[in-house]
């Protein structure tokens, strides 16, 4: 039996105009995601990664705007697709199907509102029984790895890891399938850092979720993600299972982005990339690394490259291969 | 090896007031009894979680703050005791670079400005020309190249990599003998951080600064730095060269800290074993007990009774911990 795809975004582009340009945040990517599977997609800030996130859940909003493409979920009641759901429908799909842990989670809480009442929120806005609400609330808390005590605190009384966990309950509070977590934990420190993604793991083990990792950071989802995405200037430049992405890069640009971590071997030097990503908002002719790339040669600059599987599941998009 | 900088107990407390008519008052010792040496060319590394009390650390060097208790003593001269004048001279021969890139940078005055405000203020004799060279000579020292093309460029036209390197800059055309460098590749994409990296390590190479190098991640300070020194609450844990620290860390927060690195081999498992359970806030508030006895998994009675010492275990690596009595 074939397996079908949870999520399957099919040639999506998307645009920002902004000051009379057009900024060109995503271009023609194409992206599955499986049921219990967990995907990295790593990328520079302007990669277009969060822009890409958001269109799963339709989020895009003015001055952005979705040019093509489809997002294929894969619900009960067979595949829709999320761009063309009725309010109505997208308000059941949220949240309860797909939902996100966001970048600034820091701050995605309301200030004058006690935990319980935002997730009471949530659970009730999107038809959770009222008489159960009380019994998830602690759950979830608790899921999120929390005391249930802490429902009556006020956000300013939390630490960062602590609000960033109520993230978590409230992105598991109406049983999603798919969850997205676009840099939830940048701004936490290393050991924080650990107890979350720990427990996200052990969620995806316990509930079967799907997970969608977004960061920049490479070497954080090397050994979290089952299959990296690596994006740059709005596309999709390499996808690997972890292990061939970390063994053998092909993509220049991903090989420049592991060259550039620093590990604790004390005497390896680390590089960084030269030059700039290119501006989005210009005509980009042949491949957007081409001008910061050490293997250029004339084909890079007048075609661009595609997406190609050079064997085992291994896609990049290079001249080379 | 001489010394360029000593803290000698060095105590800073910040008190917050709160509740009805502000009665209630709290104190928090963000600087516990701090008593470190940076040496003369070298680059000490400063690590700990947010709120440990590193950038406190950092501004009290740089006299930016009044201390409590203790002193600090800048080539063998307590800066707290400095009048006017030398006061002067020491803003000349320190200087700090910060963490955020676009906010460190005044957003309507132009690099050729921003650069060239150190020198203005302490090398008024210079002439305009003289001035010219000199902050094009930095501009190239940081890799912005060429830099007559930066000089009237706005931090707006400028990427994060860039704004931090007119930072850098900023920091070392004044020529100081000492630079705080606090968390300042935290804002940056991890591809540019090596190379902003690199030319904090050539700062110390070529022109023999001595830097302390504040951040959360160690893998990056122990890429830049000779030694690392661990706080925890305003307390320094452990101590040691950066490769030592790596390799035998010693007091149970160092080992936590280095075991939540995230390794980029897929090989690694990632241990999925909870660690310190709980999240929980807990502040300094002086007492007389180890700072880390609420969250450590080898807490003992003894703990809980004194303050451990700060010994050193090995040679030059120091530890504050029962566990080595």
């Amino acid at each position: 039996m074939m397996s079908f795809p949870l999520l399957e975004v099919k040639d999506i582009s998307v645009e920002y105009g902004v000051d009379g340009k057009t900024i060109k945040a995503v271009n023609h990517v194409n992206l599955e995601i499986n049921k219990g599977d967990v995907v990295a997609i790593v990328g520079e800030s302007g990669s277009g990664k969060s822009t890409l996130a958001m269109t799963f859940l339709n989020l895009i909003e003015k001055p952005g705007r979705i040019r093509n493409g489809k997002v294929n979920y894969r619900g009960a009641k067979g595949v829709v697709d999320v761009l063309r759901m009725r309010p109505v429908d997208l308000m059941r799909y949220r949240w309860k199907e797909v939902s996100m842990i966001f970048q600034s989670a820091m701050n995605s809480l309301n200030p004058v509102m006690r935990i319980e009442g935002q997730l009471r929120d949530v659970m009730i806005e999107h038809g959770t029984d009222e008489s159960l609400v009380d019994a998830k609330i602690d759950e979830k808390l608790k899921l999120a790895g929390l005391t249930t005590s802490i429902k009556k605190s006020y956000p300013h009384e939390l630490s960062g890891g602590m609000k960033q966990r109520v993230n978590i309950a409230l992105a598991l509070a109406c049983d999603p399938k798919l969850l997205i977590a676009d840099e939830a934990t940048t701004a936490l420190d290393v050991v924080v850092q650990r107890q979350i993604l720990t427990r996200l793991l052990k969620l995806k083990q316990d509930l079967s979720l799907s997970l969608v990792f977004i960061t920049h950071d490479i070497s954080l989802v090397a050994n979290i993600a089952e299959i990296i995405n690596v994006m740059y200037a709005g596309k999709i430049v390499e996808r690997a299972f972890a292990k061939q992405l970390f063994e053998n890069p092909l993509h220049p640009y991903t090989e420049a982005l592991l060259q550039s971590i620093p590990t604790l071997e004390k005497g390896t030097a680390i590089k960084g990339i030269k030059g700039t990503p290119p501006d989005l908002s210009k005509e980009i002719k042949g491949c957007p690394f081409a001008d910061r790339c050490p293997k250029m040669f004339d084909r890079c600059l007048a075609e661009p490259p595609e997406l190609k599987n050079v064997g085992d599941n291994h896609y990049v998009s290079c001249h080379l291969y | 090896m001489n010394s360029i900088i000593e803290t000698n107990q060095v105590t800073k407390e910040f008190v917050t007031k709160r509740g009805f008519l502000k009665r209630t008052t709290s104190t928090t010792r963000a600087l516990d009894q701090v008593n470190v040496t940076i040496n003369e060319n070298e680059i000490f590394g400063l690590i700990g979680e947010s709120g440990s009390g590193k950038t406190t650390l950092g501004l009290a060097i740089l006299r930016l703050i009044d201390l409590n208790q203790g002193k600090i003593n800048f080539f063998g001269e307590n800066i707290y005791d400095l009048k006017k004048r030398q006061l002067f001279n020491f803003r000349e021969k320190t200087q700090m670079i910060f963490q955020d890139p676009y906010s460190s940078l005044n957003p309507v005055v132009t690099i050729y400005k921003s650069v060239s405000t150190p020198l203005k203020v302490f090398h008024k004799e210079m002439s305009e020309e003289q001035v010219v060279d000199k902050v094009i000579q930095t501009l190239e020292t940081v890799g912005l190249t060429p830099a007559d093309q930066f000089l009237n460029k706005f931090p707006s036209q400028m990427s994060g990599g860039q704004r931090q390197r007119v930072g850098i800059a900023r920091a070392v055309i004044s020529d100081p003998d000492f630079i705080v460098a606090d968390e300042p590749v935290s804002m940056l994409d991890v591809s540019l951080r090596a190379d902003i990296l690199n030319i904090l390590i050539n700062l110390k190479l070529k022109l023999n600064k001595s830097m302390m190098f504040i951040s959360h991640d160690i893998t990056v300070t122990q890429y830049v730095s000779d030694r690392i020194a661990v706080m925890h609450l305003g307390q320094i844990v452990e101590m040691g060269e950066s490769g030592e620290i790596i390799k035998n860390p010693l007091h149970p927060y160092t080992k936590t800290l280095i075991d939540s690195i995230p390794v980029p081999d897929p090989n690694k498992k990632w241990n999925t074993d909870e660690i310190g359970g709980q999240i929980s806030e807990y502040t300094n508030e002086g007492k007389n007990e180890c700072s880390y006895a609420n969250k450590c998994p080898f807490v003992k009675d003894v703990c809980r009774e004194r303050r451990p010492d700060f010994k050193e275990v090995e040679k030059n690596h120091f530890v504050a911990c029962v566990l080595y009595d």
